[in-house]
């Protein structure tokens, strides 16, 4: 390599290496917002969140009552993690795994032809005929995986109580190390 | 002297840094603590939350909640021969369970285009119609509980006023209000239910939503028997779902709900 290919190459790394806490920060904020947006519905009427892990027909009947009044309180704080940037790459881990169990869940109503919304933002259970939007849900579901992914790899982000706690300050103008 | 200067440099360089370290350190295990008690805090309110809601949703009939006897177990109204709920009703006839939200649309289109098929096929002795009003749709009243309230109603009427119910039924379907508005208001379902025939003394009951706890109950029971969404029919018990099972009723069709019925009552 060149010496004009390293400084190139040092200064790009520069440039990202400031960019990156900041977008980072919005991933996190805005995975947040997500979650709440998803929690607030199945918060305000249970019986649906109830019905709508039911009509997946994935979980015994024994614990999906369960699963459905206890999934917003589970969302909720994964958010006010992510919102205070608190062992962030974890909290990215968390919402992989959970994301991952929702696509299986739609990716499985698909697949078995079962006409129910996903109820993901509260809502769901069983629609009309043919108008479940499986292609955008799982679009939907892609952009979430992104973000997760993207979080998971650089979860450094200002404004955090990670930050807080390596002592660095809240707003870092560079990456020490 | 130079060269020890620099060297106690040194050692308090290092023992500066490691006392940020251990700070950090503590600080870390401090934000840990913190955190699994959120946690904690969050799985205890789940909890909570799960206990609660299964104490109010008592099984149908069940608990202290106030129930129509003239209701099956699987929260159904049944009509026989005579169009009177609980009478004329034969075991051997084939058996139509229908759900029904009076808040959703396509309930009004299964009522206007299915129930004068029900009708012929309760009146010729072929199956025995159980109604089920429950309630999906109270999150589509902005926080009237129509659903509730006029499921509520239906019950009361089956029980009051059996031979009023279908009437009911019928008018609230044709004066259906739009999802996303607050519903109709007691005193509109009154109307409807005076309309109907309901006596006034029934009518006047209304408004207490006497049945509301057990429309619940009956809401989850229907759930658990297979509904997923409003209107559903199931035929002997079997829940109907033609999108994941090509063989099943789908009433859309013109005829499909006749021909399956009387299919059924020939086996």
């Amino acid at each position: 390599m060149s010496a004009t290919a390293d400084v190139e190459k040092a200064s790009r790394d520069q440039r990202w290496s400031l960019i990156q806490p900041w977008i980072s920060v919005v991933v996190r904020l805005a995975m947040a917002g997500i979650l709440v947006a998803a929690a607030i519905p199945k918060m305000l009427d249970v019986d649906q969140s109830v019905r709508a892990v039911r009509a997946y027909r994935l979980l015994p009947e024994t614990v999906v009552p369960f699963v459905g009044t206890a999934l917003p309180y589970f969302e909720l704080v994964l958010a006010l993690v992510l919102l205070v940037g608190v062992f962030t790459r974890l909290a990215s881990v968390a919402w992989l795994v959970m994301m991952a169990a929702f696509t299986f869940g739609v990716a499985w109503a698909w697949a078995q032809g079962y006409s129910i919304d996903c109820g993901c933002f509260g809502g769901g259970g069983n629609i009309a005929e043919g108008t479940a939007d499986y292609p955008g849900h799982m679009l939907e579901r892609a952009g979430f995986v992104a973000l997760g992914a993207f979080l998971l790899v650089f979860p450094r982000t200002p404004l955090s109580l990670d930050a807080w706690m390596r002592g660095e300050p809240l707003v870092a103008t560079s990456r020490p190390e | 002297m130079a060269k020890n200067v620099q060297e106690t440099d040194k050692v308090a360089d290092a023992r500066k840094k490691a006392q940020a370290q251990v700070r950090a350190q503590e600080r870390r295990t401090a934000v840990m603590w913190v955190v699994i008690g959120v946690v904690l805090v969050g799985l205890f309110a789940a909890l909570v939350a799960y206990i609660v809601r299964q104490s109010e949703v008592a099984d149908v009939g069940a608990g202290d909640q106030a129930t129509p006897t003239v209701a099956t177990e699987n929260g159904g109204f049944p009509v026989g021969t005579t169009g009177v709920v609980g009478e004329g009703l034969d075991d051997s006839r084939v058996r139509v369970d229908v759900y029904l939200d009076f808040m959703c649309p396509i309930c009004g289109v299964f009522e206007e285009t299915q129930g004068p098929v029900l009708q012929q096929l309760r009146e010729d002795g072929t199956a025995d119609i159980y109604y089920h009003p429950i309630s999906i749709l109270d999150r589509t009243s902005q926080g009237t509980e129509f659903s509730t309230r006029s499921a509520s109603a239906a019950a009361l009427i089956a029980q009051e006023s059996p031979e009023n119910f279908l009437g009911f039924i019928e008018a609230m379907f044709l004066n259906s209000p739009e999802e996303g508005t607050p519903g109709l208001n007691d005193a509109q379902i009154q109307e409807i239910a005076k309309v109907a025939g309901v006596p006034d003394d029934v009518v006047a009951k209304i408004p207490d939503h006497a049945y509301a706890e057990w429309v619940r109950s009956a809401t989850e029971q229907a759930s658990i028997d297979g509904m997923k969404g409003t209107p559903s029919v199931a035929i002997n018990g079997d829940m109907q779902d033609p999108r994941a099972n090509p063989g099943d009723l789908n009433w859309t069709q013109p005829g499909a709900l006749l021909q399956f019925v009387q299919d059924a009552a020939s086996e």
